[in-house]
């Protein structure tokens, strides 16, 4: 059996049109214009196929061939892996690759959606309060030196709500150890924040924008929720995860085209973010309910804080945000 | 055997479909082996690339073995861990690992360009690195610290001597390229790229501030007219000036992004020459290069990434289509140097510490 191949001898750039002589078992015989080679079957190499690149055939000494097609000879050639054998199949056929995606976009979705929150659940919990608690006092002092400033409130009102709701929290059924603060930011205006380890941020415009105490319980509430279900560890846990679930996709991170991944990464996470905050309001409705505080305040303040609120419902526009639509999060309250 | 040294096409003959594939498939075992299966991809990845890169009748070839590179990948894979946990419990150690990183920078550099072209071949001859680690300490940790010192005016500079780096030290066999460009192009290329910058300042200030000064003057006359003005509409047109010029300027940044890779792509293509004698022409349009860069985020981000594989098989087409080989001698000529192996630690290091160190590709 003899087959045409092009040859280099792996000493100069020159190309030589040779043929493979398989007449010998388990020998080859390459005859190149004047040279002519013996080598032991077994001692050659094949690269592994990948897509339509021409295989090639390497030699003991370091010369090699190009062939157009292996099939020919491959009976006489050592035995290639099974598994890249397969897995160039499921490479090279439609019908293969097209069920290996399916199968991935279930992977990831799983992954995403399932799989990465509940892990992050479990490591939260398991994670010792003393970082949480490192965690959090920085991040306060990262807070304090970029968006905060001084609370103008009173110190006797700060004093009074801190205790108020330092009394409240004692009714919940908490682990962490709690602390509030008040601060003002004009950058923020009206938010509470929740930092992991029990620090709870209210900012002077939200107490001044509350109508009663009661709306600023309900928003207490609603941050000791993010605290007890530990969401910024989660948050970044899962954020983390997704990351670099994107780097697998895109391979190649120093590509501009690259960029174009963010958009669903953003997505992805922000989407975790509206099930953090659909979480927490979850746990401020079931403690004001228990506690026969009316959810009313709350939704008050809620729909002032919307500055854009209306009672459509715009469901692009949802995918891009952090929170859940103020429409839902007040029907929520309304149903119970 | 004679040869005709008239120019010879670079081409690339991968489609998107077959690399589709590839990619697939690679995600999918890098995901089911937690990311063990990365070097196996990375190879089957540059082996398609490669494979497909054509000139003068013969394809390019990636030798390297996915077990050495896993090696590597493990290495780094070890040193991040000990970072991210040193860091977390000793804060303040990220500036001493931040030095050892600045000192392994160039030993990485040459270590994975040393690694890439070994392991690149044509028409079974093997690329070399001959770059050593003072040379590289010399250029980025050098002349790097003295890119804030200069306000960066020696930024340019810099370029010119990494490009020049990784250049002149690069060999095909025993034959070595150079680069015969000097600093001045650069300085060249950057001082356009700082006057489209001012020119297009100028010109959002020419044209937004009339439009400004005309709504302001529309306020007042309305408000000495005693009509109301709806607050909302104002409040958005005040608001949508920020963020119009907020995109114009991202826009501006990014065109100006791709001027300087597409310049300085053709600069240093058409000044590389193998054995003094042969040459590259490279013709990248800078309009072309906007346009596949600009429509491949998009496509990108619209197809949730599934289209990445098409993206990237068009970018490197083009890139080969505008690339000419201008033989100046005869290409069966060259020869082989001695083998020497590398191991793949330098490379994973750059790609798990998330550097570009760039390359001559």
């Amino acid at each position: 059996m003899n087959v045409e191949v092009i040859w280099h001898d792996g000493k100069t750039s020159r190309a030589y049109e040779a043929s493979l002589d398989f007449s010998e078992t388990g020998f080859v015989r390459l005859t190149a214009e004047n040279l002519s080679f013996r080598y032991e079957i077994k001692e050659l190499r094949s690269t592994e196929p990948v897509g339509k690149i021409k295989p090639k055939l390497y030699f003991p000494d370091g010369s090699s061939c190009e062939l157009s097609d292996l099939s020919a000879i491959s009976a006489y050639l050592p035995k290639s892996s099974r598994l890249f054998e397969f897995i160039h199949r499921c490479e090279s056929k439609f019908i293969y690759a097209a069920g290996v995606a399916v199968l991935s976009i279930g992977v990831f979705y799983v992954l995403i959606f399932y799989a990465v929150p509940e892990m992050a659940r479990q490591v939260a919990n398991q994670l010792p309060p003393l970082l949480e608690k490192s965690l959090g006092g920085e991040l306060l002092e990262t807070l304090d030196r970029i968006v905060f400033e001084e609370s103008s409130l009173s110190e006797d009102r700060q004093a009074n709500l801190s205790s108020k709701f330092l009394k409240t929290i004692e009714v919940m059924d908490t682990t962490a150890e709690y602390q509030i603060l008040f601060r003002s930011s004009p950058k923020m205006g009206a938010n509470a924040l929740a930092l992991p380890s029990g620090i709870i941020i209210f900012t002077d415009e939200i107490v001044e924008l509350a109508k009663s105490d009661d709306a600023l319980i309900g928003v207490l509430a609603h941050e000791v929720g993010h605290i007890e279900h530990h969401h910024s560890i989660r948050h970044v846990l899962q954020d983390s995860v997704v990351a670099l679930l994107l780097v697998t996709i895109t391979g190649d991170i120093s590509s501009i085209s690259s960029i174009g991944a963010a958009l669903p990464t953003l997505m992805v996470q922000l989407k975790f973010s509206r099930e953090f905050e659909a979480e927490a309001d979850d746990f401020a409705i079931r403690y004001l309910i228990q506690n026969n505080i009316s959810t009313e305040p709350l939704l008050e303040l809620l729909k002032s804080l919307d500055a854009e609120y209306s009672e459509e419902d715009s469901t692009v526009s949802n995918y891009f945000s952090s929170h859940p639509a103020t429409i839902e999060r007040i029907k929520k309250l309304k149903r119970r | 055997m004679i040869e005709s040294h008239s120019p010879k096409d670079f081409s690339f003959t991968g489609t998107a479909t077959e690399f589709f594939g590839i990619w697939i498939v690679n995600i999918l075992l890098t995901i089911l082996t937690l990311g063990i299966y990365t070097p196996w991809a990375k190879v089957r990845t540059n082996r398609y690339f490669y494979g497909h890169t054509h000139v003068a009748g013969f394809n390019f070839d990636y030798l390297a073995s996915p077990i050495t590179i896993l090696k590597g990948y493990l290495i780094a894979v070890a040193l991040f861990i000990i970072y991210i946990v040193v860091s977390t419990f000793a804060p303040g150690s990220e500036i001493i690992f931040f030095l050892l990183l600045m000192i392994a920078l160039p030993f990485i550099v040459v270590r994975a360009m040393a690694f890439r072209l070994r392991n690149t071949a044509y028409r079974n001859l093997r690329f070399r690195f001959y770059g050593k680690y003072g040379q590289a300490a010399g250029i980025y940790l050098g002349l790097g610290i003295l890119i804030p010192l200069t306000l960066g005016l020696i930024f340019p500079y810099f370029v010119y001597r990494t490009n020049k780096f990784l250049i002149a030290n690069a060999g095909y066999g025993k034959s070595r390229f150079s680069l015969q460009s000097g600093a001045g192009a650069f300085y060249k290329i950057y001082l356009i790229a700082l006057g489209i910058l001012i020119g297009a300042g100028i010109v959002v200030a020419v044209v937004m501030m009339p439009v400004m000064m005309q709504m302001q003057a529309a306020i007042e006359q309305a408000n000495q007219s005693g009509v109301e003005l709806d607050p909302e509409a104002m409040g958005a047109a005040m608001a949508g000036m920020p963020v119009l010029i907020y995109f114009l300027m991202l826009l501006l940044y990014f065109g100006v992004f791709i001027y300087l890779r597409t310049a300085i792509a053709n600069l240093v293509w058409n000044n590389v020459t193998l054995d003094g004698g042969h040459k590259f022409e490279s013709s990248l349009k800078l309009g072309r290069m906007a346009w596949i860069i600009f429509s491949n985020i998009i496509v990108i981000a619209l197809s949730l990434g599934l289209m990445i594989p098409w993206s990237r098989v068009r970018m490197v087409r083009y890139r080969m289509e505008t690339l000419n080989l201008i033989p100046g001698g005869d290409l069966d000529a060259f020869i082989a140097a001695k083998a020497e192996e590398e191991s793949a630690f330098g490379e994973e290091m750059g790609d798990v510490f998330d550097m570009d160190i760039g390359g001559i590709g």
